[in-house]
């Protein structure tokens, strides 16, 4: 038989339909509906993984730190939807913890090193399939990224991803800490306007 | 009420609040900021959010495909077993998968936004697409069953989000078939489920079509009994044009291995 000829976009429309919204696989888990996990993992597993691993560096413990994030969410069950979005609340959980994990093994110094290495600098890149929400919040990301100014960008992933403090940061940049503060909340705020229709 | 700064300064000491680097006398002022202006709290909030975004900008790698049987055996032992265990455990001697498995079927059907005008339908397609005739009956007899196995199905293309899962009897007389994202057919094509036994043999076991949607959740009878003794050792889908025979099998398009 032919090709099924189906374009990717279709098939995101395809995802889309999936009903369920994050509440409402949230509730069912609470309820005791365990298979609610498998949707979640299936939606947020890549993100998890891909923070994971940019942090941490290796593949090995990017997996062994995802497993520990849903285990976790499954087993605690500590989120709570009035404080903010669930992918919100994964990506807090596996920063913190691979950050931890990652102080614990190693100086800043060659975390640094490290993490210059596997910067890219680029906000681009081959699209995994996911579901269309991931998909756009993606695209959209990206490209509020690359408007921001590369001095607040570079400030905020020092922040968000490496887990220095400022100090470290002005540190790192020979920049003084005044202008680190001042760099990344402005990028902050920047990319909080140019995402203000997916964060409201 | 303390008075309000300029927005350019509560935006600053808004967005500092979130990136934790406030001086003491910031934070101070932070604080009778919220309390006197509580509807600040959801511009930070939405400052929290915004940064947590930060990581969808990341180049995506995705996780193993081994991991996802991983954490789901981890957190369902009982439901996603080795598959020595699934073929030498009777599950009916484990009460507690039947709470799971109705809630999985449950879920499913949520999942695929089947309410039930949406489950008759595709009960109707399965029914018009099968040779067997599954009524909503014999799809809630099957969820009553003790003794029902599951193998989880993914797709070899990294680029498709095509996923679900078979549930079967013991020696495979029934099976549900719950996926979703599989690319739509035309009318003159379907989808057949096959399973490979340890003993090298391939077992048709029945075709169904998908909703616009690519879902389905459909009951399959093989028409031909497994061999007795043999086990499944795959469980695999294939997309064919409804005129292909049965040889004309394909490569397949989701698969699991028990």
């Amino acid at each position: 038989m032919g090709s099924l000829g189906e374009p990717e976009s279709a098939r995101f429309r395809g995802a889309d339909r999936v009903a369920a919204t994050d509440a409402d696989l949230v509730a069912a888990l609470r309820s005791g509906q365990a298979a609610a996990l498998t949707t979640l993992y299936d939606r947020y597993a890549g993100l998890v993984y891909s923070l994971a691993l940019r942090i941490l560096g290796q593949p090995s413990e990017a997996e062994d730190l995802t497993q520990e994030i849903f285990v976790t969410f499954w087993q605690k069950q500590t989120y709570n939807p009035a404080r903010g979005s669930l992918s919100s609340y994964l990506c807090m959980l596996t920063r913190s913890r691979a950050i931890d994990k990652l102080r614990s093994r190693q100086s800043g110094q060659r975390f640094l090193d490290r993490w210059q290495q596997t910067m890219t600098g680029e906000w681009s890149g081959a699209l995994p399939f996911e579901q269309v929400a991931s998909q756009e919040r993606r695209e959209r990301v990206q490209q509020a990224m690359a408007e921001i100014p590369l001095a607040q960008r570079q400030i905020l992933e020092l922040l968000y991803f490496a887990g220095l403090s400022q100090s470290e940061v002005a540190q790192q940049l020979d920049i003084p800490l005044g202008t680190v503060k001042t760099r990344s909340r402005q990028g902050l705020i920047k990319l909080r306007q140019l995402l203000k229709n997916l964060v409201g | 009420m303390t008075d309000f700064p300029s927005p350019e300064t509560t935006d600053s000491l808004l967005a500092g609040y979130v990136l934790g680097d406030l001086s003491p006398e910031e934070a101070q002022a932070v604080e009778a900021l919220l309390a006197a202006h509580p509807d600040l709290t959801r511009e930070m909030a939405i400052l929290q959010e915004a940064l947590a975004l930060l990581p969808y900008g990341l180049p995506p790698s995705p996780p193993p495909q081994h991991l996802r049987q991983q954490v789901l055996r981890q957190v369902f032992p009982q439901a996603v077993a080795e598959p020595q265990r699934l073929s030498q455990a009777s599950l009916a001697k484990r009460p507690s998968w039947i709470p799971w498995l109705v809630a999985a079927s449950a879920l499913l059907a949520a999942l695929l936004g089947l309410d039930n005008w949406r489950l008759r339908q595709s009960l109707q397609l399965a029914q018009e697409s099968s040779s067997s005739s599954p009524a909503p009956q014999d799809l809630s007899a099957f969820w009553q069953r003790s003794d029902l196995k599951v193998v989880a199905l993914t797709t070899p293309a990294t680029s498709s989000p095509s996923q679900g899962s078979v549930f079967f009897t013991p020696q495979w007389r029934e099976m549900v078939v719950a996926l979703t994202d599989l690319p739509p057919l035309t009318e003159q094509q379907v989808y057949r489920l096959w399973v490979t036994l340890d003993n090298g043999n391939t077992v048709y076991c029945g075709e169904f079509r998908v909703d616009e949607g690519g879902q389905v959740l459909t009951l399959l009878r093989p028409e031909s009994p497994f061999p007795a003794g043999a086990k499944g050792e795959r469980v695999w889908i294939t997309a064919n044009a409804t005129t292909d025979s049965l040889d004309q099998k394909g490569s397949p398009i989701l698969s699991g291995t028990l």
